[in-house]
């Protein structure tokens, strides 16, 4: 993360402003009401902004938490570790996925190079070697265990529809 | 004409026609963007001119202080102790500047018509003060949050508004006829007050607030104007103006419950300063504006020039020229402290100048400066452009 300034605005609220990796300077004007602001700051003019979004609190909250939700999967799918030819990845089984439903043979076995499904963490429980019958619900978390390429494959068979 | 006593048909009616009048000028203020203050002072004087009301003037010394109180005390809810701390840490010196720049001018120019110190001295912190209200929602209607010079006006309002602490309790002793050495203690015993509703404000506000608290609104609100009532008192029982002890209360509150108050007591305080403005207007005799456009416009010319070196001084750190710009314009503004302060003058009676030479001062800066820092925004783009076109040109020329 860069570093975000913070100036408090007497009697309006605080200022928060970064700049982002493709250098356009963002700022957030936090108003005491709840209110927000979301401005770009010109190029001809960096002490300018323009308004781009005015929020009520509870759109703040929805942006916050979409934008928030990315950053989530993104650090799922970072958890992907390496060594010595063989991947083990937590891979989400997507709500719409086909391999709903299906027990982890079957799933196994709908690519011929899928990697193999070693554990499955479902909520706070996680079940270690399932057996072949055990079915993915949405939202379970596979541990998939293989090639990169294995995992891949499976990656792309959990998400697709 | 109706017999216009308290609580009589004339006077009911009166009130209303007025309220009604002002209710149309702030709708107009809404649709053109400017503030209403402005539009208040030209009703006042409208109203005087054409129909003099027979209203008690005892009814328009108690709506004044208490117009004055709502206001200063709103200010204070606005600001947090942190808002305060940190402005002073980082604006002292272009505070200084501030006041170096802009109270002189007034000072002089009332000596220099010949007034005795005391009027001269309030029309030193007539042209000192800026309106933070007017200035506040210039900066919003124009989007202006974000820009990075912006904290930095901000801060200049804050410690504007603080130095009314120490300046009230002087002028009002001074006014009253006490002496020079009274009226400094009592400008200290100010300070030290500020301090300690500081300290409350940032050890025990959360506690106060606790107390305070009620989902009941008539609770909280009944809580609040009677410590604020009760704080007024106990001040000018001391000898400090009870304005500056509302600011104080206002500053000591924090949290949850200045952000009940705000709401609470705003509706109150935009009925009361109103009037105020109105009645403000209303004492004064619009054939002697004549005689004293001739300096208010000097004193505006200067002025403007003085504000807009202090914004650039603010701004110096933080922006380049556009910024600096901006920022200078957009302090021009003059308002309701102004009216305050040339207020006081009025009721203790002094130079009769004093209160026309305000009145058209405030106009002339309330409607200009929203109007010069609109300009700016154009002017500061041109200068950007320019100087890329320049910088472009010079690349080529190298090349």
């Amino acid at each position: 993360m860069g570093t975000v300034n913070e100036t408090s605005l007497p009697g309006v609220g605080i200022r928060f402003d970064f700049t982002t990796r493709e250098g356009d300077r963002v700022v957030v004007v936090n108003h005491r009401s709840g209110r927000s602001e979301l401005l770009v700051c010109s190029k001809q003019d960096p002490d300018a902004c323009h308004e781009v979004l005015r929020l009520a609190k509870e759109d703040a909250r929805s942006l916050a938490e979409i934008l928030g939700q990315s950053q989530v999967t993104e650090e799922v799918t970072s958890m992907r570790l390496s060594t010595q030819g063989l991947t083990i990845d937590w891979l989400p089984t997507h709500a719409e996925s086909r391999c709903v439903g299906r027990s982890v043979y079957d799933i196994e076995h709908l690519d011929q190079h899928a990697a193999t499904i070693v554990a499955v963490v479902r909520g706070e429980t996680t079940i270690p070697a399932p057996p072949s019958v055990f079915t993915l619900q949405p939202g379970d978390v596979a541990v998939v265990v293989g090639t990169p390429e294995g995992v891949e494959a499976m990656a792309t068979l959990l998400r697709s529809v | 004409m109706l017999a216009t006593t308290a609580g009589g048909a004339g006077f009911l009616l009166e009130v209303g026609a007025v309220l009604l009048a002002l209710a149309v000028l702030a709708r107009v203020a809404a649709r053109t963007g400017f503030s209403p203050i402005p539009f208040y002072l030209l009703a006042g004087l409208a109203i005087g001119f054409f129909a003099p009301p027979d209203i008690d003037s005892g009814i328009i010394v108690i709506e004044s202080q208490i117009a004055v109180m709502l206001l200063l005390f709103m200010l204070g809810v606005e600001y947090t102790a942190g808002d305060v701390v940190r402005s002073l840490h980082s604006g002292l010196g272009t505070g200084v500047a501030d006041l170096v720049l802009n109270f002189p001018p007034g000072l002089l120019v009332g000596l220099a018509l010949g007034w005795d110190a005391l009027p001269a001295l309030l029309l030193g912190g007539v042209t000192y003060i800026s309106s933070s209200s007017i200035v506040a929602k210039v900066l919003d209607d124009l989007g202006r949050l974000g820009n990075s010079e912006t904290p930095s006006v901000l801060s200049v309002l804050v410690i504007e508004d603080l130095v009314m602490a120490p300046y009230l309790p002087l002028v009002a002793v001074l006014l009253a006829g006490g002496s020079l050495l009274r009226g400094l203690a009592l400008a200290f015993a100010a300070c030290g007050l500020a301090v300690v509703a500081l300290v409350t404000a940032g050890r025990h506000g959360q506690l106060l607030s606790r107390r305070i608290a009620h989902p009941k609104s008539e609770v909280v609100l009944l809580t609040v104007v009677g410590l604020l009532m009760i704080a007024g008192g106990a001040a000018e029982l001391i000898g400090v103006s009870a304005a500056v002890m509302a600011f104080l209360v206002g500053l000591a509150l924090s949290g949850t419950l200045a952000h009940r108050a705000r709401e609470l007591m705003s509706p109150l305080r935009d009925l009361f300063a109103a009037i105020f403005f109105v009645s403000f207007g209303l004492q004064i005799d619009v054939r002697s504006i004549p005689g004293v456009l001739g300096v208010a416009a000097i004193l505006w010319a200067v002025t403007s020039g003085t504000k807009l070196l202090t914004g650039w001084l603010a701004a110096r750190r933080v922006s380049a020229v556009p910024g600096r710009l901006r920022a200078g314009t957009a302090l021009i503004a003059r308002g309701e402290f102004s009216i305050v302060i040339a207020g006081l003058g009025v009721a203790a009676g002094t130079e009769s100048r004093l209160a026309p030479l305000a009145a058209t001062y405030v106009l002339l800066t309330a409607v200009s400066g929203p109007l010069l820092t609109r300009y700016a925004d154009g002017l500061g783009l041109r200068l950007v452009r320019r100087r890329a076109r320049q910088g472009s040109g010079a690349e080529a020329a190298e090349g």
